[in-house]
């Protein structure tokens, strides 16, 4: 097993929306976690971690000018992870379903809804549609900590994926879905 | 058999500090004392206030030799652990200081190799506060303020040792070892491979009396095992334990602190290793956690440096 993508697992996945991308990435669909059936995530789990990395990128964005205005922004990557880590927990110790919990961690990390691009505002309304059931099981410690982990090997791998894009392709990504 | 007795035998028997003949039953185990016992008035008065309300016959004048001697704070310890003692005393960077029992009760010395003795040891009494350092050995070229105590290798089984400070191991066919905090490899051993006879073990802080907590454990054969850490009983089986401190090191080694570990709140980190790491073994310490086991898994497992230098 690989640490990083493949040249072709990146080029498979390009082809899909971020929100597939992440799916397929953390159930084994595609990528290092293929082929190893104890580490690849369900689908509800794999979604929890996407919502998760787009969070991570609400309050940590990757454009140096935007950063500065946001929460994590200015922290170092350790801290910003840890401090990132602390206000999940704290969001889901408070929160009584998935719905609830976006809320929460919207206001610890200082963003609201509106605020997610396009793509993902529609795929997150589509995924509280069809596992709202699973917060229960989302929440218990030992599989929050592994969701959290999984966000942010989640946000390597987006990463690597988004420099294997061609530039304009990386543009109409972003102005395509952003709000 | 009670763990004392089980400690006490394996040693041979010895006289416990503070011996007198008594015939009653001990005062801590509630046995017959066989005749030797030690009165328990000659116990520090910290050990009444801490524990006295755990002894089995409270109106008991004295305890047996046993559990006498698990409490000394000048038993003779076994030769090999006695050899490493006093080598380490006569290093040239050391202070000299060592415990020895010449057969008239426990004292204290500062010993040494001066050019007079080149092959034996000199020691001088020492009496805490009154002997400044021109005076230590090394530099005591008087005969008058020294005194010869012969070549090395028959003294190491006269040094002695407070027993609190040792992890003290015996079983019932007479094998008996007191280990050091620096020796959790050999403690790791023991517990992961326990002896197919009854056997003890006590774990403590070095400061604590454990020993005379001990527990008994079953053979091996016989399933879940017994020990005594630092303040509980653990009842353990050495496959679930092997696995746990697998699993704690693994994590360790994945990039975790102890404190990560202890707690089960993980800073997330980039990189596949640690995933795998937290998937694989988080959950098998997710569900230990909390427990004596745990604790004992946590003392045992091997440092970081030693983890990076295996793998």
């Amino acid at each position: 097993m690989n640490d990083g993508l493949s040249r072709a697992d990146v080029e498979l996945l390009l082809a899909q929306p971020p929100q597939a991308r992440a799916v397929a990435l953390l159930t084994g669909q595609a990528g290092p976690l293929a082929g190893d059936a104890a580490l690849a995530y369900t689908e509800a789990q794999a979604g929890f971690c996407y919502l998760l990395h787009v969070a991570w990128r609400l309050a940590r964005p990757l454009d140096p000018k935007e950063r500065r205005r946001r929460v994590l922004g200015e922290k170092p990557p350790y801290e910003a992870r840890a401090m990132f880590a602390a206000r999940v927990r704290a969001a889901v110790s408070e929160s009584g379903d998935l719905r609830d919990f976006v809320v929460q961690l919207g206001r610890r990390l200082d963003y609201e809804l509106v605020e997610f691009r396009r793509g993902d505002l529609a795929w997150w309304r589509s995924y509280l549609a069809a596992h709202a059931g699973a917060w229960f099981q989302l929440r218990q410690p030992t599989g929050l900590e592994e969701c959290l982990a999984a966000a942010a090997v989640l946000d390597e791998w987006m990463g690597q994926i988004r420099r294997g894009m061609l530039p304009d392709e990386r543009a109409t990504e972003d102005a395509g879905e952003a709000t | 058999m009670t763990a004392t007795r089980l400690l006490w035998t394996a040693a041979g028997r010895p006289r416990p500090e503070g011996a007198c003949d008594y015939k009653g039953r001990c005062y801590w185990c509630g046995l017959p004392a066989e005749g030797l016992g030690r009165d328990r008035r000659s116990l520090p008065s910290t050990f009444y206030d801490a524990v006295g309300r755990d002894a089995s016959l409270p109106g008991a004048e004295a305890l047996c030799a046993a559990c006498g001697w698990t409490l000394s704070d000048g038993v003779v310890l076994p030769e090999s652990v006695g050899a490493r003692l006093l080598a380490a005393a006569l290093a040239p960077d050391s202070d000299g200081r060592v415990s020895l029992d010449l057969g008239q009760g426990a004292f204290r010395a500062i010993v040494g190799c001066p050019a007079g003795h080149p092959t034996g040891v000199v020691g001088v009494w020492e009496r805490p506060g009154k002997i400044p350092d021109e005076h230590r050995v090394r530099e005591a070229a008087d005969p008058a303020t020294t005194l010869y105590l012969g070549p090395p290798e028959p003294l190491a089984a006269r040094v002695t040792g407070k027993f609190r400070n040792f992890h003290a191991f015996a079983t019932e066919g007479g094998r008996w070892e007191m280990l050091t905090g620096g020796e959790k490899a050999r403690l790791r051993e023991i517990l992961l491979e326990p002896p197919d006879e009854p056997w003890t073990l006590s774990i403590g802080d070095g400061q604590k009396h454990e020993a005379i907590y001990g527990e008994v454990s079953p053979p091996r054969s016989l399933g879940r095992q017994t020990v005594r850490f630092q303040g509980a009983v653990v009842f353990y089986s050495p496959q679930e334990l092997a696995e746990l401190i697998a699993a704690i090191e693994g994590l360790l080694l994945a990039g975790a602190g102890q404190d990560e570990v202890e707690g089960g709140l993980y800073t997330p980190r980039a990189g596949l290793p640690w995933l795998r790491a937290l998937r694989v073994s988080g959950p098998i310490v997710a569900f230990w956690r909390g427990s004596p086991v745990f604790g004992l898994a946590l003392y045992l497992r091997r440092p970081l440096a030693e983890l990076k230098g295996g793998a």
